[in-house]
């Protein structure tokens, strides 16, 4: 009886050793959502924001 | 495209908390809420350092790696935003982020979590620029309208930089620079604190 269990047990055991790391690993299929469109252009966007870090944020 | 980046200077920030103040009335952000909170080592020792920590907008989120329903998104410059109408509150980003930076404001009764909250850098999410709906769930979007981050705006020592990850780069290599020429006795490292101990080399 006990040679019973514990060949069903080493082959429960077995079974769950055969996942590969692959497939439990979520390889984030990326964002589910709609993304927003910005209120400025890039270009105009980075003129302005570049002016803004260096006129404020700098030693007075 | 500019990749912008926050960048908290340990040898001028005086923990006054006015970044976290200002982040909070700025993005009318909820009770319990705190996207940016500063962080006192060693605090009332000799050499104590603060530093003003809030999401850092990684390059290679793991809270977006992490999310089961795929709220997280980057925007083109960098900055790491959320979908609130997505969000499920589960709080994987929050075991994820090394930082803390998701909150999770408490939502109905027995401290029911609500939808993730986290720092913006100030850009919104994904509703329409400057909004309503924008603002009520994300807060205020300064990027759209030509302003950077408040709590960096506004940091009297100018500890805090927020921008572009290349200008501020320069900006801070140009202080460590300046420091280590210094001629007194307070003379300190010319490398950023605690670089030896994350690179290697000579610890500060």
């Amino acid at each position: 009886m006990k040679a019973w269990r514990l060949a069903g047990m080493v082959m429960l055991l077995a079974g769950c050793g055969g996942e590969s790391a692959d497939t439990l690993l979520d390889d984030n299929p990326g964002y589910a959502g709609k993304p927003d469109k910005h209120a400025m252009a890039g270009a105009e966007r980075e003129t302005v924001l570049r002016q803004r870090l260096l006129k404020i944020q700098t030693d007075r | 495209m500019a990749r912008m980046k926050f960048l908290c200077d340990d040898e001028r920030c005086i923990e006054c908390n006015a970044c976290v103040t200002a982040c909070k009335n700025e993005n009318d952000v909820p009770w319990g809420v705190n996207r940016r909170r500063v962080v006192t080592l060693n605090d009332g020792q000799p050499g104590e350092k603060s530093i003003s920590v809030a999401c850092m907008h990684c390059t290679d989120p793991p809270c977006a790696a992490v999310c089961p329903v795929d709220c997280f998104y980057i925007t083109e410059d960098g900055v790491v935003l959320h979908d609130k109408d997505l969000c499920i509150g589960c709080g994987y980003c929050f075991y994820a982020c090394p930082f803390g930076a998701p909150q999770f404001p408490q939502d109905g009764a027995f401290g029911a979590r609500g939808k993730m909250d986290k720092c913006t850098f100030c850009a919104g999410g994904p509703e329409e620029d400057l909004s309503e709906a924008e603002f009520e769930k994300y807060g205020r979007n300064r990027l759209a309208e030509g302003k950077l981050p408040l709590c960096a705006e506004m940091c009297s020592t100018k500890a805090l930089l927020a921008g572009d990850g290349d200008i501020i780069a320069d900006i801070f290599r140009e202080r460590v620079v300046r420091r280590a020429g210094r001629d007194d006795d307070r003379k300190p490292p010319a490398s950023p604190w605690g670089w030896g101990q994350a690179y290697g080399g000579k610890k500060p």
